[in-house]
């Protein structure tokens, strides 16, 4: 076999010019017989680690190069012999990189100049490019010897004749003879070696056809316009090393050369890094920490019954972190989180109510432990909640242990500069994330490129699944008719969906995941500027950087956190009263109370359709039951079949406090005792491996994550059997062994810690506090956070005004720019009213002490929509006319108005169509427009409003009044919520009497056959039901559930996955307080006569929808969230 | 035929229901011409390319 080594290889991290994934690039490799293989994605070493880490177990080693980009847009290939050159490779990519994202919206292509590359060419073997548009070989093939042979001369110089070379590609495009004649011409003159490389794309032939179309994707042009710019056949595929010595044979010693370049080329990602992270090797973190932890141990624990055990779990925790040389690790994390203190404090103001909480909380494994407990990277006390270490820390640790910590939003926004800040901009970056092609994206991008007509190829993206691509076929078929999606062209479509699916189309900026280095980043990974103004982002994801060993700390930003504290601060500007929530009732019996008849709409983690479905059987009565709650509806506990035992033994002990909960062992109890018996925590997958099969707590947490990754076959049955025999050794049958193994297997690892959910179910219990005792504020706080949670705004002011808070329209005198609390003077039962009158509005001129005007007992709370929900009009104008209606005093008229906000005149028409204007026109939305229409605005000038002409606009014409339906439809143009009549309520008269309503259902008797109707508010598919889909649907009265069976799904798959109004057939079924319809049928809801084309006039259709035709009942309503299964 | 001057491979219009297959050859023919022939790789058949 040929000594041929491809030097010249593009993984899909070229981003649009690469059509296969580093693992298949390696299962390609390994399967040709090569021994080595480069990775040279362009400006990138997105990829590298990926590919690293694929072939090593193959046998196959990785050389780690990049194809540059010259400032000219030629290119050369650049790998590393050493961990020299590897630093030089960074800080050139990262150059590259300087400066493509200063307009964030419009990145520009990374280039380097030819000088820097001379600067820094040490440990670096430089190619000189590839046939098109390389540096040398680029000019050469368009004639320009002289250039050529001059580029060629710098690059001599700067490598030197041993680590230049002359690269010699076949594409078998019709100059390659004469051009590779030439180069090795060149090559003798110069003196250097030629080295043959292949220039790769693609692992497979299968996969050539998704590079062509990637070209025209990257192009903006279709498959038949980018014939020049296509690599025109498939000699880009990854080719056999006899192949290649047979595509070279006229240049046998380019091939001879490869070969001997690949020796030399011996630095390797996967150990040669040597990245340290800050105080990794300071010797005196033991000590500190240890000092740290006892002072804060004794503040926190005095008096307390539980300090002796406190004690002694510190020490065993020092213990194992000085063993693993972690206590470095845990200062820098209490180091950044003091940032984060004064970072909250900053953002919160020291007036705030908010300042009474903590900046920010931890989440995950860290909990558990009492070092993060006491350094305030935890909140939850691990000895009180008997939290379990060994998942976070344990003496076998092989990797960094992770702690993610979760901020709310506006403090992660100011935190993640100022860590850039602390560090340097050179050893703190963000973590990457790859887009990747979904079903979607990627129909409608090779849709265009392959010259399909734009309306079917929208259908046919609309029609998909949005996860996994094996049914594309079929949703063509649904879509466009079988027959058309037969053709050849929709069946390439198909194929490309396929064979696209998964790959990474753009890098983006990492959540939260930060890097901290202790030398420059630059050096060990490149660097490049995130969309973000001020970010940056190191090239690999969070897996990367795994292997890589990099420090990785997750900064998250948690809506809940976000909406508590914005909670908090209104209920002290509203009312006055501080809340501190870390001293709230925490038995508070309301709040059980709602919290078992699910009434938790709006609340963390407990309001989805399972949780209130689960809460109403499992009817959680403290904190410990919440931490429970939290993480039973998760994969792990329904997979691995601990839901149904657990519910039922709730309910047993409720019936009867005697009940003896069974286990399937005597060991298992202390760790199940719990859970009553289930493995509902991921680290009861560790503690019963623990106690049940005598595994130390590394096999156990080896265990553990062989499951959640499911990666190795071998390596499960290799546990398989330990466990087995080690359950068996301490005294239980095969059978019980076996058993209690695939309830392990089963759980797979996708759970919540114990840790996790004790963090989460406090927040749970928090945030129904706030919605128990404090509802208009947590709802303001919810609309102003959005997007968050599982309910669309509409939903969730829905839900509020059937528990009586009244939700007021926005109102250009009494709105904000956000949603805030108000007093209103109690009204008659009924719907809101369009006007502000008879609200104050308080603000709290004097501080918080100061106690509120008007008297309470006769007044009520109320949520005054902010004008900022008014979608399309800026939030400059929004701000502006606020500013000027506090300055300046409430606003007279319409065309004072006008003449005073400076908003353009789309925008002024917007507000009328919300009803915002409705105080100033008495008669209503029409006769806004209409005055607005002719009144003169004034116009936004550097330094304010240069005022209209105060001239009064003519009476306006007698205007009918908006219909109850063109009045609701325009409110969900243009906020997307109505506060008066739902839409069933409307739709209700036309339809049949058999159409139950949610109210109806309630008294009809299970097992009924029954026909209802609603907003479909939510969809689900989670992977644990097996194809079963759940629907949410709303009317008038409440909620309505549906269980849609597969065989309904495929019947009914449009009407379910994209309809916003349905109806549906089926059997009514009641168990224990959860309703549900298992529906036989479910089909669009049509209501022909709607009038909605006023509606389409004033709003851009993109205000609402960029999806749908205008004329439709969707183009308003609210989309429903979708929560659907991956793969 | 005395020999080939260059050899290159055009594999285009897999999208369609025509799909295009051809390995091109320039050839310096005995008498001193120079043509382009090439094979189709779809149907067998070998073209010399006018034009």
């Amino acid at each position: 076999m040929s000594s041929y080594v491809e030097l010249h290889c593009h993984s899909s991290f070229s981003f649009l010019d690469g059509a296969s994934h580093p693992v298949e690039l390696a299962g390609a490799a390994a399967e040709h017989g090569y021994r080595a293989i480069a990775i040279t994605d362009h400006d990138g070493l997105h990829g590298a680690m990926e590919l690293a880490q694929a072939t090593k177990p193959l046998g196959v080693r990785t050389i780690v190069g990049s194809e540059l980009t010259l400032e000219d847009g030629s290119h050369i290939t650049a790998l590393c012999e050493d961990r020299t050159g590897y630093s030089n490779l960074c800080r050139l990519i990262t150059k590259a990189h300087e400066g493509t994202r200063e307009r964030p919206t419009e990145p520009t292509q990374p280039s380097v100049p030819l000088a820097e590359v001379e600067r820094q060419a040490e440990g670096l073997v430089c190619l000189s490019g590839c046939a098109h548009d390389g540096a040398v070989g680029g000019r050469v093939d368009r004639g320009r010897h002289a250039e050529a042979a001059a580029v060629a001369r710098r690059l001599v110089g700067a490598f030197g004749r041993d680590r230049f070379r002359i690269e010699l590609q076949r594409p078998f495009a019709r100059r390659d003879r004469r051009r590779n004649r030439h180069l090795a011409q060149l090559a003798e003159r110069l003196g250097v070696p030629c080295v043959a490389t292949g220039d790769v794309h693609a692992h497979s032939r299968e996969r050539a056809p998704l590079q062509d179309v990637f070209v025209a994707v990257r192009t903006g042009a279709t498959l038949d316009e980018s014939e020049p710019l296509r690599r025109g056949n498939t000699s880009h595929v990854l080719a056999s090393p006899d192949a290649m010595a047979a595509r070279f044979a006229d240049h046998p010693d380019a091939v001879d050369e490869s070969a001997r370049l690949a020796e030399r080329l011996h630095f390797d990602l996967t150990s040669d890094l040597g990245y340290r992270y800050p105080g990794s090797e300071d010797g005196s973190a033991d000590r500190r920490l240890a000092e740290l932890c006892r002072s804060l141990l004794a503040d926190r624990y005095a008096g307390r019954g539980t300090l002796r055990r406190a004690g002694r779990r510190l020490e065993e925790e020092l213990a194992i972190i000085r063993s693993l040389g972690l206590a470095g690790f845990f200062l820098l994390h209490r180091d950044l989180l003091e940032l984060a203190r004064e970072v909250a404090a900053e953002v919160r103001g020291p007036a705030s109510a908010r300042s009474l909480l903590p900046p920010g909380r931890g989440r995950g494994s860290s909990v558990s432990s009492i070092v993060c407990y006491l350094t305030g990277l935890s909140h939850i006390d691990p000895v009180e909640c008997d939290l379990f270490l060994g998942r976070f820390l344990n003496e076998e640790l092989t990797a960094l242990p992770d702690i993610d910590l979760d901020f709310p939003r506006d403090i992660r926004e100011v935190l993640i500069p100022r860590v850039h800040e602390r560090y340097g901009r050179d050893k703190s970056a963000l973590v990457a994330a790859f887009a990747t092609y979904q079903v979607r994206s990627a129909i409608r991008d090779f849709g265009k490129a392959l010259g399909l007509p734009p309306g079917e190829v929208e259908r046919a993206a609309r029609s998909a699944d949005p996860f996994g691509a094996s049914d594309v076929d079929r949703y063509l078929g649904d879509a466009i008719g079988a027959r058309r999606a037969g053709s050849a062209r929709w069946q390439a479509l198909v194929r490309l969906v396929g064979d696209a699916w998964g790959l990474a189309r753009h890098p983006m900026q990492h959540p939260g995941g930060m890097v901290i280095s202790t030398q420059p980043l630059n050096e060990i990974c490149p660097i490049q500027p995130a969309a973000m103004t001020g970010r940056q982002m190191v090239q690999w994801d969070k897996e990367s950087c795994a292997d890589a060993g990099f420090l990785k700390i997750d900064l998250l930003g948690l809506g809940m956190l976000s909406a508590v504290a914005r909670c908090v601060d209104e209920i002290a500007r509203a009312r006055a009263e501080w809340i501190d929530l870390s001293r709230i009732d925490y038995g508070d019996e309301r709040v059980y109370s709602e919290i078992q008849e699910a009434e938790t709409m709006g609340v963390f983690q407990i309001e989805s359709r399972a949780q209130m479905q689960m809460l109403k059987r499992t009817r959680p009565e403290n904190l410990d039951d919440l931490t429970v709650q939290v993480a039973l509806v998760r994969p792990g506990p329904i997979q691995g079949g601990a839901v149904h035992p657990y519910i039922e033994r709730r309910k047993a002990l409720r019936e009867d406090p005697a009940y003896r909960v069974p286990y399937d062992h005597p060991s298992l109890e202390p760790v199940l005792s719990d859970t009553l018996g289930a493995i509902v925590f991921q680290d009861q997958v560790i503690e019963v491996a623990m106690a049940f099969a005598g595994f130390s707590p590394g096999e156990a947490e080896g265990l553990r994550r062989a499951m959640s990754r499911a990666r190795s076959e071998a390596a499960m049955r290799s546990y398989e059997e330990k466990f087995v025999e080690g359950a068996m050794g301490g005294g239980a049958s095969r059978e019980v062994a076996e058993r209690v193994y695939s309830q392990i297997v089963g759980f797979s690892g996708f759970g919540f810690p114990k840790a996790h959910s004790a963090a989460f179910g406090l927040l749970a219990y928090q945030s129904t506090w706030l919605r128990v005792h404090y509802g208009p504020e947590l709802l303001c706080a919810l609309l102003n956070e959005q997007p968050m949670g599982f309910y669309p705004p509409d939903s969730l002011v829905h839900e509020a005004q059937r528990r009586g808070i009244a939700v007021l329209p926005p109102c250009v005198l009494g709105s904000a720019a956000e949603c805030r609390v108000e007093l209103v003077m109690p009204r008659p039962a009924g719907p809101a009213s369009d006007d502000c009158s008879g609200s104050t509005s308080l603000e709290m001129v004097g501080g918080p002490e100061q106690s509120i005007v008007g008297s309470r007992g006769s007044c009520e709370y109320a949520v005054r929509m902010g004008l900022g929900y008014i979608s399309g009009i800026r939030e400059e104008e929004v701000r502006r006319l606020v500013e000027e209606r506090e300055g300046g005093g409430p606003f007279r008229s319409l065309a004072d108005l006008a003449g005073r906000c400076s908003a353009q005149r789309d925008s002024l028409e917007k507000l009328a169509w919300a009803g915002a204007c409705d105080a100033l026109a008495a008669g209503g939305r029409r006769e806004a427009l209409w005055t607005l229409g002719v009144a003169a605005p004034g116009v936004a000038v550097a330094d304010g409003t240069q005022l209209a002409l105060p001239l009064e606009a003519g009476e306006a014409p007698a205007l009918r009044e908006l219909s109850r339906w063109e009045r609701l439809l325009a409110d969900y143009g243009s906020t997307r919520v109505t506060l008066r009549e739902h839409p069933m309520e409307l739709m209700r008269p036309d339809l049949p009497e058999e159409i139950l309503s949610s109210a109806d259902l309630e008294r009809t008797p299970s097992d009924s056959r029954v026909r209802v109707a609603g907003l479909v508010v939510a969809r689900q598919r989670p992977a644990t039901a097996h194809g079963v889909t759940f629907m949410l649907l709303e009317d008038e009265h409440g909620p309505i559930n549906l269980i849609v069976p597969p065989p309904v799904y495929e019947r009914c798959r449009l009407a379910v996955r994209a309809e916003p109004v349905v109806e549906a057939r089926g059997k009514l079924e009641r168990r224990e307080g959860v309703t549900n319809v298992v529906v036989t049928d479910v089909r669009a809801l049509h209501r022909p006569d709607l009038p909605i084309g006023e509606v389409r006039h004033i709003e851009p259709r993109r205000a609402w929808s960029t999806e749908e035709v205008a004329g439709d009942l969707r183009a308003v309503l609210p989309a429903a969230h979708s929560f659907g299964r991956r793969g | 035929m005395e020999g080939v001057l260059e050899d290159w491979v055009v594999e285009d219009r897999w999208w369609t229901a025509r799909p295009l297959r051809r390995r091109y050859f320039e050839v310096v023919l005995c008498d001193g011409r120079n043509a382009v022939v090439y094979r189709d790789l779809v149907t067998g058949g070998w073209f010399e390319q006018r034009g």
